[in-house]
Protein backbone atom coordinates (compact mmCIF):
# COMPACT_ATOMS: atom_id res chain seq x y z
CA UNK A 1 0.00 0.00 0.00
CA UNK A 2 0.94 3.64 -0.62
CA UNK A 3 0.44 4.24 2.93
CA UNK A 4 2.90 1.76 4.30
CA UNK A 5 5.56 3.15 1.94
CA UNK A 6 4.66 6.49 3.23
CA UNK A 7 5.28 5.05 7.00
CA UNK A 8 8.78 3.12 5.65
CA UNK A 9 10.41 6.39 4.00
CA UNK A 10 9.33 8.56 7.05
CA UNK A 11 11.18 6.14 9.32
CA UNK A 12 14.20 6.10 7.10
CA UNK A 13 14.30 9.74 6.71
CA UNK A 14 14.15 9.50 10.62
CA UNK A 15 17.18 7.40 10.22
CA UNK A 16 19.05 9.60 8.20
CA UNK A 17 18.48 12.39 10.93
CA UNK A 18 19.37 10.90 13.55
CA UNK A 19 23.04 9.76 11.97
CA UNK A 20 23.63 12.85 10.54
CA UNK A 21 22.87 14.34 14.06
CA UNK A 22 24.73 12.31 15.96
CA UNK A 23 28.37 14.23 16.93
CA UNK A 24 30.67 11.31 15.74
CA UNK A 25 29.53 11.92 12.48
CA UNK A 26 28.03 14.65 12.02
CA UNK A 27 26.88 18.08 13.41
CA UNK A 28 27.86 18.84 17.17
CA UNK A 29 25.60 19.88 20.01
CA UNK A 30 27.19 22.97 21.88
CA UNK A 31 30.70 24.02 20.23
CA UNK A 32 32.91 25.60 21.87
CA UNK A 33 36.31 27.04 22.14
CA UNK A 34 38.14 26.14 18.36
CA UNK A 35 35.27 24.74 17.51
CA UNK A 36 32.85 27.88 17.99
CA UNK A 37 35.57 30.17 15.76
CA UNK A 38 35.60 27.45 12.80
CA UNK A 39 31.83 26.52 12.47
CA UNK A 40 30.26 29.90 13.88
CA UNK A 41 32.39 32.87 12.63
CA UNK A 42 29.93 34.60 11.09
CA UNK A 43 28.65 34.42 14.57
CA UNK A 44 31.50 35.27 16.19
CA UNK A 45 31.39 38.45 13.95
CA UNK A 46 28.08 39.56 14.50
CA UNK A 47 28.72 39.88 18.46
CA UNK A 48 32.16 41.29 17.67
CA UNK A 49 31.02 43.64 15.74
CA UNK A 50 27.36 44.27 15.80
CA UNK A 51 27.66 46.53 18.70
CA UNK A 52 29.89 49.43 16.73
CA UNK A 53 28.63 48.63 13.33
CA UNK A 54 24.81 49.08 14.24
CA UNK A 55 24.73 50.80 17.66
CA UNK A 56 21.86 48.57 18.85
CA UNK A 57 22.75 46.51 21.78
CA UNK A 58 21.02 43.39 21.05
CA UNK A 59 22.56 41.26 18.38
CA UNK A 60 19.45 40.02 17.27
CA UNK A 61 17.62 42.76 16.44
CA UNK A 62 21.09 44.44 14.95
CA UNK A 63 20.65 41.30 12.24
CA UNK A 64 17.26 41.51 11.82
CA UNK A 65 17.11 45.03 10.77
CA UNK A 66 20.60 46.18 9.93
CA UNK A 67 22.48 43.24 8.46
CA UNK A 68 19.82 41.05 7.35
CA UNK A 69 17.23 43.70 6.27
CA UNK A 70 16.04 42.29 3.43
CA UNK A 71 15.26 39.18 4.62
CA UNK A 72 13.06 41.25 7.18
CA UNK A 73 11.24 43.44 4.36
CA UNK A 74 10.71 39.67 2.67
CA UNK A 75 8.90 38.73 6.09
CA UNK A 76 6.77 41.60 6.22
CA UNK A 77 5.63 40.94 2.39
CA UNK A 78 4.59 37.61 3.33
CA UNK A 79 2.65 38.52 6.24
CA UNK A 80 1.18 41.25 4.24
CA UNK A 81 0.39 38.56 1.37
CA UNK A 82 -1.15 36.29 4.33
CA UNK A 83 -3.42 39.25 5.44
CA UNK A 84 -4.81 39.98 1.98
CA UNK A 85 -5.40 36.61 0.88
CA UNK A 86 -6.74 35.63 4.13
CA UNK A 87 -8.91 38.74 4.06
CA UNK A 88 -10.04 38.12 -0.17
CA UNK A 89 -10.87 34.58 1.19
CA UNK A 90 -13.24 35.13 4.27
CA UNK A 91 -15.04 38.17 2.03
CA UNK A 92 -19.20 37.34 1.99
CA UNK A 93 -20.17 35.06 -0.82
CA UNK A 94 -22.07 36.45 -3.72
CA UNK A 95 -25.43 35.28 -3.53
CA UNK A 96 -26.88 33.53 -6.85
CA UNK A 97 -29.46 35.54 -7.70
CA UNK A 98 -27.37 38.76 -7.59
CA UNK A 99 -25.95 37.18 -11.04
CA UNK B 1 25.33 10.42 21.93
CA UNK B 2 22.88 12.45 20.21
CA UNK B 3 21.63 15.25 22.51
CA UNK B 4 18.04 15.19 23.40
CA UNK B 5 17.46 18.91 21.62
CA UNK B 6 17.96 17.10 18.43
CA UNK B 7 15.86 14.19 19.60
CA UNK B 8 12.82 16.00 19.97
CA UNK B 9 12.87 18.23 16.64
CA UNK B 10 13.31 15.09 14.69
CA UNK B 11 10.46 13.33 16.94
CA UNK B 12 7.89 16.83 16.40
CA UNK B 13 9.00 16.77 12.60
CA UNK B 14 8.07 13.05 12.43
CA UNK B 15 5.17 12.79 14.43
CA UNK B 16 4.14 16.17 12.25
CA UNK B 17 4.55 13.63 8.83
CA UNK B 18 3.05 10.67 10.39
CA UNK B 19 0.11 13.29 11.47
CA UNK B 20 0.00 14.44 7.97
CA UNK B 21 -0.23 10.73 6.56
CA UNK B 22 -2.89 9.36 8.90
CA UNK B 23 -5.33 11.68 9.63
CA UNK B 24 -8.32 13.01 7.76
CA UNK B 25 -9.81 16.03 9.42
CA UNK B 26 -8.07 19.10 7.73
CA UNK B 27 -8.12 21.03 11.19
CA UNK B 28 -5.31 18.01 12.55
CA UNK B 29 -3.47 18.34 9.39
CA UNK B 30 -3.24 22.54 9.70
CA UNK B 31 -2.55 21.45 13.83
CA UNK B 32 0.57 18.73 12.19
CA UNK B 33 1.90 21.75 9.66
CA UNK B 34 2.29 23.80 12.91
CA UNK B 35 3.78 20.74 14.75
CA UNK B 36 6.57 20.42 11.87
CA UNK B 37 7.35 24.09 12.07
CA UNK B 38 8.06 24.03 15.92
CA UNK B 39 9.98 21.30 15.43
CA UNK B 40 12.21 23.32 12.73
CA UNK B 41 12.20 26.25 15.28
CA UNK B 42 13.64 24.12 18.05
CA UNK B 43 16.19 22.44 16.08
CA UNK B 44 17.51 25.72 14.35
CA UNK B 45 17.43 27.85 17.84
CA UNK B 46 19.33 24.46 19.24
CA UNK B 47 21.93 24.82 16.88
CA UNK B 48 23.15 28.16 17.65
CA UNK B 49 23.70 26.86 21.69
CA UNK B 50 27.20 26.85 22.50
CA UNK B 51 29.18 25.83 25.59
CA UNK B 52 32.56 27.17 26.83
CA UNK B 53 34.18 26.07 29.86
CA UNK B 54 33.77 28.11 32.85
CA UNK B 55 31.28 30.63 31.26
CA UNK B 56 27.59 30.68 31.32
CA UNK B 57 25.86 30.70 27.70
CA UNK B 58 23.92 34.16 27.87
CA UNK B 59 21.85 35.62 25.35
CA UNK B 60 23.14 38.20 22.61
CA UNK B 61 22.33 41.38 24.35
CA UNK B 62 24.95 43.70 25.48
CA UNK B 63 22.50 45.46 27.63
CA UNK B 64 24.04 44.33 31.36
CA UNK B 65 26.41 41.91 29.99
CA UNK B 66 29.43 43.03 32.18
CA UNK B 67 27.71 41.51 35.18
CA UNK B 68 27.41 38.13 33.49
CA UNK B 69 30.55 38.28 30.87
CA UNK B 70 28.82 34.87 29.51
CA UNK B 71 29.67 33.13 26.45
CA UNK B 72 27.04 34.53 23.93
CA UNK B 73 25.15 32.04 21.70
CA UNK B 74 25.05 32.55 18.04
CA UNK B 75 22.35 35.26 16.65
CA UNK B 76 22.05 34.27 13.46
CA UNK B 77 19.64 31.12 14.43
CA UNK B 78 16.99 33.47 16.69
CA UNK B 79 17.01 36.24 14.01
CA UNK B 80 16.20 33.01 11.33
CA UNK B 81 13.82 31.73 13.62
CA UNK B 82 12.12 35.13 14.18
CA UNK B 83 11.51 35.21 10.67
CA UNK B 84 9.86 31.69 10.01
CA UNK B 85 7.30 31.94 12.70
CA UNK B 86 6.10 34.62 11.16
CA UNK B 87 5.95 33.11 8.20
CA UNK B 88 4.64 29.98 10.28
CA UNK B 89 1.38 32.28 11.36
CA UNK B 90 1.00 33.43 7.94
CA UNK B 91 0.83 30.12 6.61
CA UNK B 92 -1.50 28.99 9.57
CA UNK B 93 -3.86 31.85 8.55
CA UNK B 94 -4.09 31.28 4.73
CA UNK B 95 -4.62 27.24 5.32
CA UNK B 96 -7.20 28.41 8.55
CA UNK B 97 -9.63 30.32 5.60
CA UNK B 98 -9.24 28.12 2.82
CA UNK B 99 -10.62 25.47 5.35
CA UNK B 100 -13.06 27.19 6.60
CA UNK B 101 -14.20 28.09 2.83
CA UNK B 102 -14.11 23.92 2.59
CA UNK B 103 -16.21 23.74 5.29
CA UNK B 104 -18.88 26.26 4.25
CA UNK B 105 -18.74 24.43 0.57
CA UNK B 106 -18.79 20.96 1.26
CA UNK B 107 -20.61 20.31 4.94
CA UNK B 108 -17.70 18.50 6.11
CA UNK B 109 -13.54 18.73 6.94
CA UNK B 110 -12.74 15.12 5.71
CA UNK B 111 -10.40 14.57 2.90
CA UNK B 112 -11.64 11.91 1.53
CA UNK B 113 -15.01 13.84 1.52
CA UNK B 114 -13.34 16.71 -0.43
CA UNK B 115 -12.03 14.86 -3.05
CA UNK B 116 -15.06 14.88 -5.21
CA UNK B 117 -15.15 18.70 -7.48
CA UNK B 118 -18.00 20.17 -6.84
CA UNK B 119 -19.13 23.34 -9.30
Amino acid sequence: MKRTLGALSLLFLLGVLLTVASPSNGVKFGPGGSEWTKYRYTDEYYIEHGVEEVGGTNIVTDIVFDYRGYDTLGEATVLFTAIAGAVALLRPWRRDGDE
Amino acid sequence: MIPFQFITAFLMMAMGIYALLYRRNLIKLILALNIIDSGIHLLLISFGYRVELGRIPTAPIYTGYETVKGAMVAPLPQALTLTSIVIGVCVLALAMALTMNAYRHYGSLDVKELRRLRG
